[in-house]
């Protein structure tokens, strides 16, 4: 049977090691994607690393008014925003018509056939490179709801606790959020019809 | 239900949050709205879209990794945290351990030495104008026999010795 989240943060509140290893276990690959998505970091797992640290160091201050996700998700968050504002200033801007940065190098960017083969479509390096790059032109607020909703699969309310803003600014900032992000990608989005 | 408000709900609307009268409603708005049912359609493509994204999985040194680094951390945050200001300065520059008593001791002995220095020149007696090194008496003597000297020497300079005479006599009454 799963042990509660609330009781092995107990445990790691007296030093118990195995108990957060549990946890670590538990919300690595939630954590992994979300700092992966906010930042693009390729050192993402090193950042990810950097939320499991604080999150244990801060451990003896959580006091269970929120759950221990909505907690680490928190943490996360400001791990990235304080990286992605460090890091802002040796970005470099991007057109959409540029070629896209894949991990076997530059490939130009094509509009897909979504009307051919969807999947395989979707599937690709390209697309996905290109998804990435522009959830990176979103500002902060827009993106980290965008991230928590529709990568993560966050309710509502648990990104209104995570982020600390009200449910009706979640909303408004994921409408906003789909918004600029269909107008930037809207070839891609129309030629899914 | 205008269209302002159908857009407020369309992210609920997608996601099928709404209440079965509030979806209802909307569904019904979009029937005789294209704009705002293109922009639902364009909304719900968005979010299909940002979801090719795929999942990553943390390598497999990666609780390993944790387990190095964690120790680290915590032992780094348990450290007593230095003063601020003049003590601070001070506990930072002040050496630690026996073997840096003499970097200590040296610059202690300098000061010191400094001290007692300063000390003694301030004591010592001082000779000041006021305090002639010889008599009066004894440099007059001095004076006229250099003259005495000198007049010996350039006979036509002589009468210098009435005018040293008397000024030597002024100089006396001026006091």
């Amino acid at each position: 049977m799963e042990v509660a989240d609330l009781l092995l943060v107990e445990r790691c509140k007296q030093d118990d090691t195995d108990a957060y290893e549990v946890l670590v276990d538990r919300y690595r690959n939630k954590i992994l994607n979300y700092v992966a998505r906010f930042s693009g970091a390729a050192d993402a797992e090193d950042l990810t690393q950097e939320v499991f640290i604080k999150a244990y160091l801060a451990i003896r201050k959580f006091q269970g008014k929120s759950s221990f996700q909505t907690w680490l998700y928190r943490i996360a968050n400001n791990v990235c925003v304080d990286r992605y504002r460090r890091s802002s200033r040796d970005r470099i801007a991007y057109s959409l018509d540029d070629p896209v940065e894949t991990e076997d190098g530059e490939v130009a960017r094509e509009i897909p056939d979504w009307s051919g083969d969807p999947e395989g479509v979707a599937q690709s390096r390209e697309l996905q490179a290109l998804v990435q790059q522009t959830l990176l032109t979103l500002s902060d607020k827009l993106r980290s709801v965008v991230i928590l909703h529709d990568l993560e699969g966050m309710p509502y309310d648990e990104i209104a606790e995570t982020l600390q803003i009200p449910v009706g600014t979640v909303k408004s900032r994921l409408f906003n959020a789909r918004m600029e992000l269909r107008n930037k990608l809207r070839p891609y989005v129309e030629g899914q019809g | 239900m205008h269209c302002g408000k159908v857009r407020k709900l369309l992210a609920d609307y997608a996601d099928e949050t709404l209440s079965m009268r509030a979806e209802e409603q909307v569904r019904r708005h979009m029937e005789g709205c294209r704009r705002c049912a293109g922009l639902a359609e364009g909304l719900a493509r968005t979010a299909a879209l940002v979801r090719v994204l795929p999942r990553l999985e943390t390598s497999p040194e990666f609780v390993r990794n944790l387990r190095r680094h964690l120790p680290v951390a915590v032992a780094l945050s348990r450290r007593t945290p230095e003063p601020a200001g003049v003590r601070g300065w001070l506990s930072r520059h002040t050496p630690r351990g026996r073997q840096h008593y003499g970097l200590v001791l040296a610059p202690l002995a300098l000061a010191v030495a400094l001290l007692v220095y300063a000390w003694s020149i301030r004591t010592a007696p001082l000779v000041t104008a006021s305090e002639p090194v010889i008599s009066e008496t004894a440099y007059l003597a001095a004076v006229a026999r250099e003259h005495a000297l000198y007049a010996s020497e350039h006979p036509l300079m002589d009468t210098s010795a009435a005018n040293l005479s008397v000024t030597l006599v002024s100089a006396r009454k001026d006091r």
